[in-house]
């Protein structure tokens, strides 16, 4: 490299020492150039033409420039030829590009092509300074901003890879998926196993997106592990990080308002004493984990919303226990993906299950789009791993039983949800599926709910896809009654009644119904590949 | 609803816009109670009552029950009742609960 040094001016201190690269042809301008930008403290090297600057500008040397200033007619290779080389190499590199009189209607392309002055021929020094002073801090600023970024990335890597570390062999196992919405974002997921039988599972959503966010919760989750592992007890922690965020952190004075320091935490722990079979389940400000059998048999636990830790000092522990002595499975997750469900019309739990199942995953962001918060969420099985043949839930809801009308919104609801999580579903099956659900949930809902607001109807539907099953539920808290089904549909279709046609069409379209409670609870299975008229459809009482 | 009846000489028909469900059956129901009345006279023309379901993905018991109704009114006329469809999932509808038995099918 032809470098010339002088002494910077004492007028020049801040860019003093700048690497700046000149490319010339003329090697008088050339001479000219580098003795002016020298004389101004910059560490000047010279290249002959874009060929040679390209010499110079290795990947592992175009760091140390500053700055290229180009002229713009050259032999073989334009400035314009260099200038999109360079962006190519290092976007951050300003470069400036002089032209003569009769190439002004090149300035335009100049700058969209990325650069961030021109000078015109012949140079006035004076600009060329200025010109050459804010290109430097150009360079700099952008350069700055690019470590920040991959500051961020590395930060976000980081969480990434705590969120999915897990204790191998542990009788407890967890599944966690974690979409934020920048690189780095405040929803955290830890798992603690104290002892062998015991298994703490932590999730949080920090109010913000950014990395502050993600300081506060880190620092929140080491502190309840410290705890944990010196014996407190959960509540006992949330009471004190509840104080801490009131009188230390969320503090109003001039300082924390001036960082625009106001934290709030919303935290749902599950805690599973694996000897008891039994998990303790505590929300503040998030929403209640669903818990589910390996039939799919599933319910919300705890309570869902509360105020989050670091909103008020009335601390009132919402806690839950929830016996897991049949075995079974925990989902839950921040309200992220509550507001992502709610955008797309689908169930959090089909959204939950599309965003676990690696193959959905792609398409099922790409559908949602990009969410205005960060979603994270997490599964938690007893055992080493994931029960190859348990259903899942897709759909939870509890009706009330003056929604018949909105029948045909529901339906649209379990449709779209459906199509999210179980893609696979033949068209014919989603009809079937659909038209069984609607009829069983009108008769609870006019029958078992006598169309009452104040009564309710639990409506679930699970799937397992090793068993390719979809399983419905519907109960409804009335009596039931008792009827014979084959009685009822000869008649129907001798004599053309009306009367359980409902029931009748339920009965061909599943593969197996079963009633409990005298005919209050109904559950119905749907095989795929194996259509309900090659069937002879299984009913049994329990 | 926006039915649509139209008359043969000797078909009558009423459209069905999409699927025949809970929450549009009842207002069907009064198309169709209209157009029957208003076609039931001594000199009516029409001897083939058509039910056109070509629109229509799905058919619920409430759906069906209106059909069940139509059926016997029209057979009570001496008519013959006819439903043209286009899915199949409305087609194994009818054989589940055998109405196939009682109505022409016509696939379009």
């Amino acid at each position: 490299m032809n470098s010339l040094r002088e002494n910077p001016p004492p007028e020049s201190p801040v860019l003093g020492g700048s690497r700046v690269l000149v490319v010339e042809d003329d090697q008088v301008s050339r001479s000219l150039l580098q003795f002016a930008l020298a004389k101004k403290g910059y560490d000047v090297a010279v290249a002959e033409d874009a060929a040679d600057a390209r010499e110079q500008l290795p990947p592992d040397r175009i760091g140390f420039f500053e700055c290229v200033v180009t002229d713009y007619r050259m032999p073989e290779s334009s400035g314009l030829d260099l200038l999109d080389w360079i962006r190519s190499q290092d976007p951050s590199l300003a470069t400036i590009i002089i032209t003569a009189e009769s190439e002004k209607q090149l300035v335009t392309r100049s700058f969209l092509s990325g650069a961030v002055d021109f000078i015109d021929k012949p140079i006035d020094l004076e600009k060329l300074h200025t010109a050459v002073a804010r290109a430097i801090q150009r360079t700099r600023r952008d350069r700055r901003l690019a470590e920040s970024e991959t500051d961020l990335r590395n930060l976000g890597r980081a969480q990434a890879w705590m969120l999915g570390a897990h204790a191998a062999g542990h009788p407890v196992c967890a599944d966690v998926f974690f979409h934020p919405r920048h690189e780095a974002g405040g929803d955290f997921f830890s798992r603690f196993h104290p002892t062998p039988d015991r298994s703490f599972f932590l999730l949080t959503d920090v109010s913000g997106h950014d990395p502050q966010a993600g300081y506060i919760s880190a620092y929140f989750h080491g502190n309840v592990r410290g705890m944990l592992l010196r014996g407190a007890p959960l509540d006992e922690i949330f009471a004190d990080f509840n104080r801490f965020l009131l009188e230390e952190w969320n503090r109003d004075d001039a300082l924390s308002s001036q960082l625009g320091i106001n934290t709030s935490i919303g935290v749902c722990a599950i805690a599973i004493d694996n000897r008891a079979r039994n998990a303790t389940v505590m929300t503040h400000g998030m929403p209640a984990p669903v818990y589910w059998l390996p039939d799919g048999d599933a319910l919300a636990v705890g309570q869902t919303g509360g105020f989050p830790l670091g909103w008020f000092r009335d601390f009132a522990v919402n806690d839950a226990i929830q016996s897991m002595s049949g075995g079974g499975s925990f989902c839950f997750w921040t309200d992220g993906l509550e507001e992502a469900a709610a955008k797309a019309g689908v169930s959090e739990l089909s959204l939950a299950w599309a965003l676990q199942r690696a193959k959905l995953r792609d398409q099922t962001l790409a559908e949602i789009g990009r969410t205005a918060d960060d979603i994270l969420l997490a599964d938690i099985y007893l055992g080493p791993n994931q029960p190859a043949a348990s259903f899942r839930p897709l759909i939870l809801e509890q009706y009330h039983g003056d929604q018949s009308g909105e029948i045909d919104n529901l339906q649209a609801f379990w449709r779209r949800s459906l199509a999210l999580a179980a893609a696979e579903l033949p068209d014919s099956m989603l009809h079937d599926i659909l038209l069984a659900a609607r009829e069983a949930l009108l008769n609870a809902l006019q029958h078992g709910c006598r169309g009452q607001a104040g009564r309710e109807v639990n409506f679930q539907i699970a799937y397992s896809p090793s068993l390719r099953t979809i399983r419905v539920r519907v109960s409804d808290p009335g009596s039931g009654h008792r009827f014979n089904v084959d009685e009822q549909e000869s008649r129907a279709a001798r004599e053309l009644t009306e009367k359980h046609r409902g029931l009748i069409l339920i009965r061909h379209l599943a593969a197996k119904m079963t009633f409990g409670r005298n005919g209050a609870s109904l559950t119905m299975d749907f095989i795929t590949g194996c259509h309900c008229k090659s069937l002879t459809p299984q009913q049994e009482s329990v | 609803m926006n039915d649509q009846s139209k008359s043969s000489p000797q078909t009558l028909t009423l459209r069905v816009p999409g699927d025949l469900l809970s929450t549009n059956a009842e207002a069907l129901r009064n198309e169709a109670v209209a157009l029957l009345e208003g076609a039931d006279s001594p000199a009516r023309q029409w001897n083939v009552f058509k039910l056109d379901l070509t629109a229509a993905q799905m058919i619920d018991s409430v759906g069906l029950n209106l059909i069940v109704t139509l059926v016997k009114r029209v057979q009570k006329l001496g008519a013959k009742f006819q439903i043209t469809y286009s899915s199949p999932n409305v087609l194994r509808t009818f054989n589940f609960t055998r109405l196939d038995k009682q109505v022409e099918l016509v696939k379009v």
